[in-house]
């Protein structure tokens, strides 16, 4: 079959199907990524043949915001897909910074389109290992599961490798933006924000990539550490956020980053640390220091900022996707808040961190709330 | 407009500079009569504000910037960019005044047609900077960041004009059609929030309107999705977002059969097809 007949039938396909959602509200837009995704690849074919390089500046700006853009929907979207990695393998020629070149900001994923092909990356191994989680539910899976469950860490241990690796554009490499309320610094800071943003998402969902740094370091309770140190990320999102004007043109980058870190603020059965003697003082306030982000009153704080600029965001950008995050969240934190009480009550951390923690994309999922957030 | 401030003021020259107050007595005022002085005449400035002007072809350089900071946010937020399409019906000038807008089918109104789909629009290649101050309190009160206005500053300039010329803040908005309006509210609302800056470096203020001029199914894509934004806010328009999502997806159609037909696809049309997905998908999401 001819090529171009073969993608004629293939997107025709794609949009003949995506008819049937457009009066449907709950409607994600799905057939247009599969459809978008056939696109792009043909456009990079067509692209590698052609040796002649672009005409003009503005055929490369087209180029460089459309992959940007796509990689931010495949961001998006891996929250609410269930795919395999493969899926988005095609995006991997463009995850690699080049540290020397100029960076013309994009108009959706500021100046690190990178971080959101690893946050769709996280999204999907995050929704495969639920769905493993709850395959093991079944004791004759426990076998599967395990084999399953050991390819999935292994692929997230990669992953945070490379996310960790990353570092962002120095300011001087980042073309004016050409906005007096969105200097380079703002860009800058976002991509600080989306790098913590992947890494919490990915420690969300495989909490023991924490745990394994912990070993030797750690004496008193492993589950309350991890999560300090996820809520110390958390905290450290939002301050960042907080530093960010609410007149910069980032705003509309920010409902994803607040629901990641929101999510992170659970409440669990907070136990006083256990110092081991033998401990050195300074390991002693380090891990106070760490202790502080669990308290009560801190997570209440914070929760309250979510709200307050979650709210901000939705009457800036104007989409009622936005409004839908803060839904999820709220539900997220009724469900640790029960899941803390009843840890309480009994005095007994019931399963691991991993099991215990309340995830947004399958309350998402579980509440019928599936939108993309962005 | 023009717009006579004050009451008449003479100013008095003698060696040393010096300012009397006039009483506009006529032929000549009681002041300069009692003080002894040559009255020589009145004078009355007239200035000219472009305070309740629309659509003015110039630039305001300054008045938008100072405008734009009190209102707490950047220009190019507050502006939109002039904009034309012609219309086989009304065949618009450069020169017309205020901007037309009209659908861009070729005397059908339910969408544009497959061969159509090249340069059917013109729109008016006005340098980025040539730029309209309109609607300002319509866009400050779609954005809460307008709080960071200080207290001190004046919320309207309204209250330091004439009372007399309170009236033309009631003047009614100007009838327009739905793709004039939809158009208006991309440039003036969407573009600002779609982006995480917006400039004349904003790729859906800049690249975007020039692919608008040429490709029907974009035109119709990024009429969809300001509709949809639209329609968060005002639920008539809804039935809008659906009408352009319709004719983007003729559009799209009729664009993908062309290229199944040919060897190449044509100037590399693909890329423009990719972005019209996006901009739908991404509009799918949003509603």
């Amino acid at each position: 079959m001819y090529v171009p007949d073969l993608f004629t039938h293939l997107f025709g396909f794609d949009l003949i199907a995506g008819l049937k959602g457009w009066h449907n509200p709950s409607s994600l837009g799905i057939t247009h990524l599969h459809g978008a995704r056939v696109l792009l690849k043909r456009w990079l074919s067509i692209d590698e043949q052609n040796t002649i390089p672009p005409d003009n500046d503005c055929s490369s700006r087209i180029k460089s915001f459309t992959i940007g853009i796509m990689a931010y929907w495949e961001a998006m979207a891996s929250f609410i897909l269930n795919q395999s990695l493969d899926t988005i393998a095609y995006m991997d020629c463009f995850n690699n910074p080049d540290y020397t070149a100029s960076y013309q900001p994009n108009p959706w994923t500021g100046i690190c389109s990178p971080l959101f092909i690893y946050l769709a990356k996280t999204g999907t191994l995050g929704r495969q290992r639920s769905m493993v989680q709850r395959l093991a539910l079944e004791t004759a899976t426990a076998g599967v599961k395990g084999f399953l469950d050991y390819g999935l860490m292994q692929r997230a241990y990669e992953l945070e490798k490379q996310i960790l690796e990353y570092r962002p554009p120095d300011q001087s490499q980042i073309s004016d933006t050409g906005d007096p309320r969105t200097p380079a610094s703002h860009l800058i800071q976002i991509a600080q924000l989306y790098r913590l943003a992947v890494l919490l998402q990915l420690y969300q969902s495989f909490p023991e990539l924490l745990e394994v740094g912990f070993v030797g370091t750690v004496h008193y309770d492993t589950h309350n550490n991890t999560l300090s140190c996820m809520h110390a990320m958390s905290s450290s999102m939002l301050t960042l956020i907080a530093t960010i004007p609410r007149t910069s043109g980032v705003n509309c980058l920010l409902t994803l980053p607040l629901i990641i870190a929101g999510s992170t603020l659970q409440q669990t059965a907070h136990r006083v640390p256990d110092v081991t003697p033998g401990l050195s003082s300074r390991d002693i306030i380090a891990a106070e220091l760490l202790a502080i982000h669990n308290q009560d009153s801190v997570i209440s704080y914070w929760r309250n900022f979510v709200r307050e600029r979650i709210t901000a965001v939705h009457q800036y950008v104007g989409v009622p996707a936005i409004s839908r995050g803060l839904e999820i969240l709220e539900k997220v934190w009724a469900q640790a808040d029960l899941k803390s009480g009843l840890s309480n009550a009994t005095n007994v951390l019931i399963g691991s961190l991993s099991t215990n923690l309340v995830l947004w994309p399958d309350v998402m999922a579980d509440e019928r709330l599936e939108t993309i957030l962005g | 407009m023009p717009v006579l401030y004050g009451s008449a003021v003479r100013e008095f020259q003698a060696h040393t500079s010096k300012k009397i107050k006039c009483d506009e007595t006529l032929p000549h005022c009681n002041q300069c009569i009692r003080k002894d002085f040559e009255c020589p005449g009145y004078k009355r400035p007239l200035k000219w504000s472009s305070k309740y002007e629309l659509g003015c072809a110039q630039t305001h350089t300054g008045t938008s910037s100072t405008e734009s900071q009190n209102l707490g946010r950047a220009p190019a937020a507050n502006l939109i960019t002039s904009w034309e399409v012609f219309s086989p019906q009304t065949t618009g000038s450069s020169s017309d005044f205020p901007p037309q807008l009209s659908t861009i089918t070729s005397g059908e109104d339910d969408g544009p047609s497959a061969g159509s789909s090249h340069n059917i629009l013109q729109v008016e290649d006005v340098p980025e900077e040539e730029v309209l101050l309109r609607d300002r309190s319509d866009i400050a009160s779609n954005h809460e960041f307008r709080q960071d206005r200080t207290d001190d500053e004046p919320a309207h300039t309204s209250d330091v004009l004439p009372e007399w010329l309170d009236f033309l803040s009631t003047m009614p908005v100007p009838l327009e059609d739905d793709d004039t309006e939809i158009t208006r509210h991309y440039f003036s609302t969407v573009c600002p929030v779609n982006s995480c800056f917006d400039s004349t470096q904003n790729f859906f203020r800049i690249e975007i309107k020039d692919l608008m001029s040429s490709y029907a199914f974009i035109y119709h894509s990024i009429l969809s999705m300001s509709a949809a934004h639209l329609a968060s806010k005002r639920t008539d328009k809804s039935i809008l977002h659906l009408r352009y999502k319709t004719r983007a997806i003729s559009a799209l159609s009729e664009e993908i059969k062309r290229l199944g037909g040919v060897e190449e696809p044509k100037n590399g049309s693909t890329e423009q097809l990719l972005l019209a997905t996006i901009i739908l998908g991404m509009t799918d999401v949003r509603t």
